[in-house]
């Protein structure tokens, strides 16, 4: 047998080798195995002091390099400020306003009552590709950090952890391909519920299951608590409505309220220690 | 020791896409680091060290970041083998060779990419993808693609071929 022969066998068996481990590992969730954890670990540890010291110098470097920007913000902000203002003493603090403001709570789900602990993560390392939008985190089973938990931060929903390792857990973000949430509007008289998924268009892109719901760009959507997300995260605010007479459903584009570019710290919401108990 | 050079230099490149590269993204995409690696490691030194360079970039890449074990070391080793073969076509000196072959490389890694997932039942917008993911990276991995071809072969010049033992 040649030497031309012998290397198209061998990239043969390397091809057929590799899409047999594709086919039998596709999916993921759950634990990692001891090889992935070993090598998580040890690599985590790196990842995370690069990612410290590119988060130090990005934090000196983005105003300098933001700094037009920066300054239209801020003249914008000023103005905003003083439209607060004005709003502010000339308002008064309406029953409605009070539901409003307890729906906000509830949209950024600050605990009380719902029987969640949070877990304050460091995110070590974010995906090196375009395809997904996973990133990596400094907590694992150790910590009690397990697939399905739900990741959010201060802004809102942030998405899932996929698979976990003893230090470290791996979370898919609600804009990566695989993602999809149900959703319900955050409107006091109209609870419409939907599906918003990921995509490659960078954001989130869904539907309502009833046609004849009352949607607007402008509104907020949370979590419905339909599916393994727990009701009342803040996920977005609809960007887009679009009626297409060919299809039943209405459909909506969403603008997520996290910026997952910037995201250094997280939250995992676990299981409270009462609800454990039961 | 100049496998090992290989492996260090793709496990260098990942530190850094995962980390420090994150904030020069451009249009929110990032450069390929390891499918920029792959391809200059391809072309310089050939096929066992652009293969090295694929298994050792695409085994870490799968570890944290692919939803199935083996996806982007099949995407990189074939990037690899068809790169090497490829390139044997164009002058190496020529600045429009590692433009070329980059451009082969981006294409081909969605494309693999494209098919891989719609077997898997994933479900999404191929002129998004196209207008949102592949030119912008394209535009990025060019421009480290050039850059780095130049910084490697002076290395190499340098080295006078004894290291790498090209």
């Amino acid at each position: 047998m040649n030497e031309y022969k012998k290397k198209k066998i061998m990239a043969g068996i390397a091809v057929a080798f590799l899409l047999f481990l594709i086919i039998a590992t596709f999916g993921g969730g759950g634990e990692t195995s001891p090889i992935e954890n070993f090598a998580g670990k040890n690599i985590s540890f790196i990842q995370r002091g690069f990612t410290v010291g590119a988060d130090f110098f990005g934090n000196i470097l983005n105003p300098v390099a933001n700094i037009w920007r920066l300054d239209k913000i801020n003249k914008e902000l000023e103005l905003e400020n003083q439209e607060l203002r004005r709003k502010l003493i000339s308002a008064t603090l309406s029953q409605k306003e009070m539901e409003d403001l307890s729906e906000m709570k509830k949209a950024l789900n600050y605990a009380e009552g719902k029987g969640y602990d949070f877990l304050t993560c460091d995110v070590v390392s974010k995906d090196p590709g375009t395809w997904f939008n996973m990133f990596i985190i400094n907590k694992g089973t150790n910590d009690g950090v397990f697939p399905e938990q739900a990741v959010i931060n201060g802004d809102g929903l942030i998405g899932i952890v996929y698979e976990t390792g003893k230090d470290w857990a791996k979370i898919v973000s609600i804009i990566d391909n695989r993602s999809s949430v149900s959703f319900k509007l955050l409107d006091e008289n109209d609870f419409s519920i939907g599906i918003v998924e990921g995509g490659a268009e960078r954001g989130l892109s869904g539907y309502l299951f009833d046609p004849k719901a009352e949607v607007n760009a402008g509104q907020d959507i949370i979590t419905s608590g339909l599916g393994i997300y727990p009701e009342g995260l803040l996920i977005g605010t609809i960007s887009d409505v679009i009626i297409e007479k060919n299809e039943l459903l209405k459909r909506i584009k969403v603008e997520q309220v996290v910026d997952f570019k910037t995201i250094n710290r997280v939250m995992v919401l676990l299981p409270s220690k009462e609800v454990q108990a039961q | 020791m100049k496998y090992g050079l290989t492996a260090l230099t793709m496990f260098a490149g990942f530190l850094l896409q995962t980390t420090l590269l994150q904030h020069v993204r451009i249009f929110g995409v990032l450069p390929n680091l390891a499918l920029v690696l792959v391809v200059v490691f391809s072309v310089r030194l050939k096929m066992p060290m652009g293969i090295c360079a694929a298994v050792t970039g695409g085994v870490l890449q799968d570890f944290f970041f692919s939803p199935a074990f083996g996806i982007y070391t099949l995407i990189y080793l074939t990037v690899a083998i068809s790169v090497s073969v490829i390139s044997g076509n164009f002058f190496e000196e020529s600045g429009a060779t590692p433009l070329i072959m980059i451009a082969i490389a981006t294409i081909g890694q969605y494309f693999m990419m494209i098919v891989i997932y719609y077997f898997a039942g994933m479900q999404f917008n191929l002129s998004a993808i196209f207008l949102r993911m592949i030119l912008p990276e394209l535009l990025i991995n060019a421009i480290f693609c050039w850059a780095l071809y130049k910084i490697f072969g002076r290395i190499l010049s340098k080295m006078s071929f004894k290291i790498l033992g090209r």
